[in-house]
């Protein structure tokens, strides 16, 4: 490919599937071999959320069963290691981004439909994905991903279910998508 | 198809077959020797005479003694309770039986600690975990127990504290009293320094 | 023997640490894989790109027997790794709520950090998003509080509700990882990419 000259990467190229599965396997294994757990996600928003929630209206939040859980005890729910994978998350990306010359603002939709669209489902699907994680304790990276990776029977579950979940809801949202 | 995915699929299929059969570790396995050289080096394995005493003085139900020495040793004086696996003994399934439980904390003790130190080991080897030993033995218990030696006048509150404990401990073994031992807020509490698995947490 | 910091072999104070490293090689591999765009995300769904199967399977897989071979050699041990605790309710709504964000949403939260970290700006409202979901949950909580609850069955494993060996279920997933990588291309050759 021309590139007149110097040698920019192409942000369309991404790695090998398989290679990318292999590593991801790795980091999994080194996470559980270090810390005894592995990645997760969903559980960084939910104790920023309730540490947003103490500060905001202490009582109802140290009085509330859910949100209890996370703020009634010795450390700040934002000092847990989630919180600093999702911060790693955000450099690791970032990093490769940069690598690959994939770094741009922008909001990244389907022709179909405009970005404002793209904007408020992308929201609205925020919601409901987290709204789901904190039910199912996780997310594909935590219940699903760290989950098969000691063989849990939740993992599994949960898996099947995002699937399926996103098979079932697919045709009634192509028109974001296809 | 090209010659390296072959090469990949079989490699993926072979530690498919390969994990799938590889005999599984059976649950209380051994314990690999650096581990059992790093456990001696650490002091976690101890139980105190002054420890013990509180345990039994409290009638503690969790507290399980075992005397290692041999069967006349054991009649002509024993600790409250305790009951007696000679050392010869201590590999014997019955005998390990007895030590398996989890919920009991057991703890060997001898006249030195030389003998309840190699009960420990043996045991610990095999993946008996919940295993302790008293350190000094019975020559300790008698020393601090039986005859405590009395703090300078220079010594701290919690050294005094800790000879009206064992006077008392002693009166109460030796069965002479009508007040039983009081209990000092120092940290003769037995706190437990076992180290218990402890799962890492986690959950997305 | 691993786990390393559970086992006190390293200091707990390394946990943050460890924890922002893993974070920082998941970040780079969900990125440099594609997953930092929702038009590859969602592909599965619609049939048009297959690489969050192919990148899931195979690291499940990578990752499953990875942890059953250190196992075997004493250099891990498994009774200390934290297992995803199995609500049987909760796993199945909560898990089909998340697939209904997935294909409306075009991220997970994973991939939504690893995006927004390259300025995909689709995905930071996808963050902002999570953050309100964790707070419509929590106060919808006790509404949902006994459902989310039951069918609560602990850390059990997916063998033993097989009732099957762990080796042979290991070697089942890997074989399924094989096979996909065969198969799956064989329908990608009769789709069509969307491009944007």
């Amino acid at each position: 490919m021309e590139n007149g000259g110097t040698r920019t990467p192409d942000p369309n190229k991404y790695m090998n599937p398989y290679l990318a599965g292999v590593l991801l396997g790795l980091v999994l294994i080194a996470a559980f071999y270090f810390s005894g757990r592995g990645p997760g996600a969903s559980g960084g928003p939910k104790r920023v959320t309730a540490a947003v929630v103490e500060a905001v209206a202490p009582q109802h939040a140290h009085h509330s069963e859910f949100y209890g859980k996370y703020v009634n005890g010795p450390h700040s729910p934002l000092k847990d290691w989630l919180n600093f994978e999702l911060l790693g998350v955000l450099v690791g990306g970032f990093i490769s981004g940069a690598l690959s010359g994939r770094l741009k603002l922008r909001v990244e939709h389907s022709p179909g439909i405009t970005s404002r669209k793209r904007l408020l489902w992308a929201l609205i699907g925020g919601i409901l994905f987290e709204y789901g994680a904190t039910m199912a304790r996780g997310c594909t990276s935590g219940a699903a991903l760290s989950g098969i990776t000691v063989l849990a029977t939740g993992g599994f579950v949960t898996m099947l279910a995002i699937f399926g979940g996103g098979y079932l809801f697919a045709y009634f949202f192509r028109k974001l998508w296809i | 198809m090209q010659k390296g995915t072959i090469f990949l699929t079989v490699v993926a299929l072979g530690i498919g077959l390969l994990v799938w059969l590889l005999p599984e570790r059976p649950e209380s396995s051994d314990i690999p020797p650096q581990k059992l050289l790093q456990d001696l080096g650490r002091e976690t394995r101890f139980f105190s005479t002054d420890e013990v005493a509180s345990l039994l003085i409290d009638r503690d139900p969790s507290l399980h003694l075992i005397d290692v020495r041999d069967s006349v040793s054991y009649s002509k004086f024993h600790l409250p309770g305790a009951v007696n696996i000679p050392l010869a003994h201590i590999l014997d399934p019955e005998n390990l039986d007895l030590i398996s439980g989890d919920e009991q904390t057991h703890v060997f003790y001898s006249n030195g600690t030389i003998r309840a130190n190699q009960a420990w080991v043996l045991t610990r080897r095999l993946g008996y975990s919940n295993t302790y030993v008293m350190k000094g033995g019975l020559n300790r218990w008698i020393e601090t127990i039986m005859n405590p030696p009395l703090p300078p006048s220079t010594a701290s509150s919690e050294a005094f504290e800790l000879y009206d404990f064992r006077v008392a401990a002693g009166q109460y073994f030796r069965g002479g009293t009508t007040t039983t031992a009081k209990k000092t807020k120092t940290p003769l509490k037995v706190v437990p320094r076992r180290k218990k698995k402890v799962v890492a947490s986690g959950g997305c | 023997m691993g786990p390393l910091v559970p086992q006190g072999i390293i200091a707990p104070e390394w946990d943050f640490i460890i924890a922002m490293l893993i974070g920082i090689a998941f970040g780079f591999i969900l990125e440099a894989a594609g997953f930092s765009s929702s038009k590859n995300l969602v592909g599965l769904f619609y049939g048009y790109d297959f690489v969050v199967l192919r990148v899931f399977f195979t690291g499940a897989a990578t990752a499953a027997a990875g942890i059953v071979l250190l196992d075997y050699f004493g250099w891990i041990d498994v009774s200390m790794l934290y297992v995803q605790p199995t609500y049987w309710g909760a796993a199945i709504v909560g898990g089909m709520i998340m697939g209904l964000g997935f294909v409306t949403g075009g991220f997970c939260p994973g991939t939504g950090f690893a995006a927004s970290s390259i300025g995909k700006m689709d995905a930071m409202m996808f963050v902002v998003g999570t953050f309100l979901g964790a707070l419509l949950y929590g106060e919808t909580y006790p509404l949902i509080k006994d459902f989310v609850n039951s069918g609560y069955e602990g850390g059990i494993k997916i063998y033993d509700t097989l009732g099957m060996s762990r080796g042979l279920f290991t070697f089942l997933l890997i074989l399924v990882a094989v096979g996909l990588f065969y198969l799956v291309p064989l329908i990608e050759k009769r789709v069509k990419k969307p491009e944007y």
